[in-house]
């Protein structure tokens, strides 16, 4: 499951302790990443995390407190916007209303050199790679929001970028178009090789487009690594219930390397994830579809005993609230654990609410955290 | 997690910055944005001063005469107020001393100088040694009476006179001096009976235009957006016109209907059925001045509460309907709360403005009958007591300025009481309520067109009220002694000067306000200094540029340092009369450039910069065009406002540069009131022509390049 998130070696984007304030406000405390050429990153993390601020920074919009922006290896901090060769697309497209589509995307291609000819020849080129041929002579306001999504790309590849940055450019549109930008916008991402860097709150979307992720809360980086590494091994409580559902049950005590209790309760986990010393007390975290349910005990080690409180229809899937008992009794030592079940399943093992079931947690799903679980307020979106 | 760095102290991070290069767009943006506050600064900041300098502050000149040749001769020296005309029995310190140098005379006192050669007396000190005299005096004469000051010394050395350290020249014989005199201008003020009158009139006009004036608007601003009536496009022209005329027509209007011959006050003319209608009002007072105020303070005041009274949830109303409030209960519950906002808001505008207007008052200038902006007028201009006229320009001030802070603080607490989610108030029908409100709404609007009509008609009869032959010949001007016309193509000049000249530096000033990143401590000085014009009275503007750019040189504080004044020059030409329309007019176009720029993406400008394009492309390209509703707006407001105004420029003009306001006032002074008339009438004429004009070019700027704006 988790292979290493891989280090560039010759990173072509670095950012390197970088701290930004406003006032007594840290909006960005002290982060470093890097991105290898032709990388699509995604800057992941709740409204207000920081994480608009660092793309600013990146782009040169902001002049931050500490720290470096290196671009091929080349300290660009001190460099304004303009000349840091990034094409940037903004949450609300900021196409110009006044221009038509086709003076929109030549807005920023230099005259220098260039025959009329030649610029408009680049501006059909660029809207055919966004799949708008013909529409430079439209106004913006005559298209439709994702199509004004895909002007503005063009506008921002005219003029051949080195790093491309967007905020949040998807989240101004219908879910059904922005499903299928995702695809398109990481198509062309691939297809043109450029670096990007992209800011979301919308953590299917970094899932399901990022080469890397790097989560941000509180102005803080939490973790840095591909999106099935973030989801198999989140180094962090916050990592681990922003990205997808976790089940968090508190309250184990360390046996060895390996195990840890709860009254009689002993499961085994991820020693991969390491780091916790026996005696100590942690709290273990896995994937409710990672739960394995059944009627029986098919397994002879990391086997709880759950009774189903009560049953949800997702769809593809039933969730399914158990309440697990360790021996002690009392409802103080009780916990709950959400569970995922295919339909299909479901339907075979025939459960009703109240029906007792044995619940078997694969050991390397499981992983220990030292910190308490997160408030359920900063659950993800 | 990265491995963090040595924990910097979080202040000294905050404080650190990693300072980007500036583009050469960027220099391009600082040096303009510079030059703008530092406009600012020349022309609103440092004139303000000037007039606190001059009420605390004043000119004394030591002179010194010596008299007679034989043994009785003596040196006088006096200091005195230094003021041009001299007036007769100024007071003077005066010291006298013998040409022997063995007595002086301070006062009325004769001394004889003692061991140690020192004489004290008076405040008086005067001190001998072989050739040397010094004379240093803690009074001087000032209006009549000795005032403390700071002391001045004379010195005589041999044949050379010193006055505070400074050689004089040969064939002079004496020097002024500047000195702080504290309040004295002030305590005079309020101990003089007839000006201390003049506050009070001022104050009394100024409640009573508010109260008028605040509930007429109400009544037709709910007549306009809560009732069914008919005719609304009417009644709003209407309601707008008299922001075409300078406030001198209603002053002249309500002497023909109210004055001693006036239509009303004679009963028609004594014609035998109306007699019995003869109503003398007793115009020549504060009963005139807020008949003509109500009318001047209508517009802006009706404009503030039609958007109040329009931005009202109609949610709200549902919801006190539903819950079985009646119609009473509604009007204090939901009505008054919704437009509280606006109804202080047109409160302080209304106050401010009929406080401080000059027009209607000089019309109606009565026997005694004075107001604080006439007092300015006639103690700078017609006594040329410049201190005074300063110290009448703060009491002015302040009512205007309390009331300017006290509405930034209601403007800071107002929250946004329409969302995204309200559901916008449709009026329905309503006999009784429509039918009363139609005839308030008229009653106003009847009012507001008779006082145009009055003017207008008499500026085209013989001679009213004794012929009402129909005549041109007061649009002559013949006999006035005024180039009439000269002054109207001055005004109109002036006036598209202020247009383009205002409407480009507002516009720039905006732009750069709004939509920079950097700088914040220079733009929020733009937007403070931007922001005190709409607290200053035209007459304050008016005395603060003779003060500032009269003064050849000023000397920097702390030192004897003098630099010429790189503005001199503009005094008495037409520039300086643009300046002052630019800056008294400055912040409502100032506000409507800003609300413009701000319905733009905030983002045009660093999208613009990333693609390596220079601000002042993006500008002229994208931010100017989306905008031009708004510019053309404002340069049609600059020059309304700039041809109707006279309180700034009534101090300022030359006699080649008189405007036609000026001549308004000053044909009515000598008495030409038709011809006055017709002069207000060319004013009103023009404004409503620009207006039709500038609506026309926006009509086809939006057809021809605002294509964008129709889907």
């Amino acid at each position: 499951m988790a292979e290493p998130t891989p280090v560039p070696e010759q990173p072509f984007l670095e950012v390197r302790n970088v701290t930004m304030t406003f006032g007594s406000f840290v909006a960005v405390d002290n982060v470093s990443f890097q991105a290898a050429k032709g990388e699509f990153v995604f800057i992941l993390g709740p409204s207000g995390c920081g994480k608009t601020t660092l793309l600013r920074v990146i782009a040169g919009l902001e002049e931050h407190n500490a720290g470096q922006i290196l671009c091929r290896g080349r300290d660009v901090s001190h460099l304004p916007t303009s000349q840091r060769r990034c094409g940037i697309v903004f949450q609300s497209y900021a196409l110009f209303p006044n221009l038509t589509v086709g003076q929109n995307v030549a807005y920023g291609i230099s005259r220098k050199g260039r025959t009329r000819g030649q610029i408009a020849e680049r501006v059909a080129d660029l809207l055919h790679l966004v799949g708008l041929r013909g529409s430079g002579r439209k106004y913006p306001a005559q298209l439709s929001g994702g199509q004004q999504q895909r002007v503005a790309l063009a506008r921002a590849l005219a003029t051949d970028p080195e790093l491309l940055l967007l905020d949040e450019p998807l989240s101004a549109l219908d879910a059904r178009v922005r499903l299928r930008l995702r695809s398109e916008i990481r198509g062309l991402q691939k297809r043109l090789g450029i670096t990007t860097v992209m800011v979301t709150h919308d953590q299917q979307e970094a899932l399901t487009m990022a080469d890397r992720i790097v989560v941000m809360d509180e102005g803080i980086l939490k973790q840095s690594a591909t999106p099935r590494n973030l989801y198999h091994a989140p180094e962090d409580t916050f990592v681990a219930n922003f990205i997808g559902a976790m089940n968090f049950i508190e309250g184990w005590t360390v046996e060895d390397d390996r195990h840890a209790t709860r009254g009689d309760l002993r499961l085994r986990f991820n020693a991969d994830a390491g780091g916790v010393v026996p005696g100590e007390s942690i709290t273990l975290a896995f994937r409710p579809e990672d739960v394995r349910l059944d009627r029986e005990h098919a397994h002879d080690h990391n086997v709880l005993v759950g009774q189903v409180e009560s049953i949800e229809f997702r769809g593809s899937f039933y969730r399914l609230d158990l309440l697990v008992r360790d021996s002690r009794g009392g409802s103080g030592h009780a916990f709950r654990v959400q569970a995922d079940l295919q339909n299909a399943q479901m339907e075979r093992l025939n459960i009703n609410e109240g029906a007792e079931l044995s619940v078997y947690l694969p050991s390397g799903r499981v992983l220990p955290f030292r910190a308490p679980p997160p408030d359920e307020d900063t659950d993800a979106l | 997690m990265s491995d963090r760095q040595p924990e910097l102290d979080s202040k000294r991070l905050a404080r650190r910055r990693v300072r980007h290069r500036r583009d050469p767009a960027e220099w391009i943006r600082l040096i303009l944005i510079s030059s703008i506050a530092l406009w600012l600064v020349s022309v609103l900041a440092l004139p303000l001063g000037q007039i606190f300098l001059k009420a605390t502050h004043a000119d004394f000149r030591a002179q010194f005469t010596a008299e007679g040749g034989d043994g009785r001769a003596v040196t006088h020296i006096g200091v005195h107020e230094d003021r041009a005309p001299a007036q007769a029995g100024d007071e003077t310190c005066s010291v006298a001393i013998a040409k022997d140098r063995e007595t002086v005379t301070i006062g009325e006192t004769t001394l004889r100088f003692p061991e140690d050669d020192e004489i004290t007396h008076e405040g008086v000190v005067v001190y001998r040694k072989d050739d040397y005299v010094r004379v240093r005096t803690s009074y001087a004469g000032f209006n009549k009476k000795l005032v403390r000051v700071s002391p001045i010394t004379i010195e005589v050395r041999g044949n050379d006179w010193f006055v505070d350290g400074q050689q004089l020249e040969e064939d002079q014989n004496g020097k002024s001096v500047d000195r702080y005199i504290g309040f004295i201008n002030f305590i005079e003020y309020f101990g003089t009976p007839h000006l201390r009158g003049s506050a009070w009139n001022s104050l009394k006009v100024g409640v009573l235009t508010t109260v008028i004036a605040v509930s007429l608007a109400f009544l037709y601003a709910y007549g306009l957006t809560r009732t069914t009536i008919r005719g609304k496009t009417f009644f709003r022209i209407v309601a707008m016109l008299p922001l075409f005329a300078p406030t001198m027509l209603y002053g002249l209007s309500l002497v023909y209907l109210f004055g001693n011959k006036g239509l009303i006050t004679t009963g028609f003319f004594e014609h035998p059925m109306f007699q019995w209608m003869a109503w003398d009002i007793g115009l020549y007072g504060v009963t005139g001045v807020v008949l003509a105020e109500v009318l001047f303070t209508f517009p802006p005041a009706l404009m503030i509460l039609t958007v109040a009274l329009s931005n009202t949830d109609a949610r709200l109303y549902e919801a006190a309907s539903s819950l079985g409030a009646g119609r009473v209960r509604t009007f204090f519950t939901v009505t008054l709360p919704g437009i509280k906002y606006g109804l202080m808001s047109a409160i302080f505008v209304c106050f401010t403005l009929s406080f401080t207007d000059f027009g209607a008052p000089k019309i109606l200038e009565g026997k005694g009958f004075s107001v604080l902006a006439v007092d300015i007028y006639k103690q700078a201009v017609g006594q040329a007591n410049h201190g005074m006229g300063a110290t009448v320009s703060i009491i002015l001030l302040a009512p205007a300025i309390i009331s300017f802070i006290a509405d930034q603080i209601v403007r800071r607490r107002q929250a946004a009481a329409i969302t995204a989610q309200s559901v916008l108030l449709t009026p329905k029908k309503e006999r009784p309520r429509d039918w009363g409100m139609l005839v308030v709404c008229s009653a106003i609007a009847s009012y507001i067109l008779l006082v145009l009509f009055t003017a207008g008609y008499a500026s085209l009869v013989t001679m009213w009220p004794y012929d009402f032959t129909l005549t041109l010949k007061h649009y002559s001007f013949d006999g006035v002694g005024i180039d009439a016309y000269g002054a109207y193509a001055n005004s109109v000049k002036v006036a598209v000067l202020s247009a383009v000249a205002g409407t480009g530096l507002v516009f720039l000033a905006a732009y750069f306000n709004e939509k920079s990143r950097r700088l914040l401590w220079l733009r929020r000085g733009v937007q403070f200094l931007a922001m005190i014009p709409l607290a200053l009275p035209g007459l304050v503007i008016g005395i603060a540029y003779i003060f500032f750019f009269n003064e050849p040189a000023f000397t920097l504080p702390f030192t004897s340092l003098e630099i010429p004044n790189p503005f001199n020059h503009l005094y008495g030409t037409i520039w300086i009369l643009v300046i002052a329309n630019v800056v008294h007019f400055f912040t409502v176009s100032f506000l409507t450039a800003s609300t413009a720029l701000r319905q733009l993406d905030r983002e045009f400008e660093t999208v613009s910069e990333s693609m390596s394009v220079p601000f002042y492309v993006t500008f002229f390209r994208v931010t100017v065009p989306v905008c031009l509703p708004a510019i053309i707006e404002i340069a049609m407001y600059l020059f309304v406002s700039s041809m109707a105004t006279v309180s700034a420029v009534i101090f300022l003009y030359s006699p080649a540069t008189r405007l036609a306001s000026v001549a308004v006032v000053d044909m009515a002074d000598f008495g030409y009131e038709a011809a006055a008339s017709a002069m207000c009438m060319l004013i009103v004429l023009t404004n409503i022509g620009v207006r039709l004009l500038s609506e026309g070019v926006s009509h086809i700027f939006r057809k021809r390049t605002q294509a964008w704006r129709t889907r």
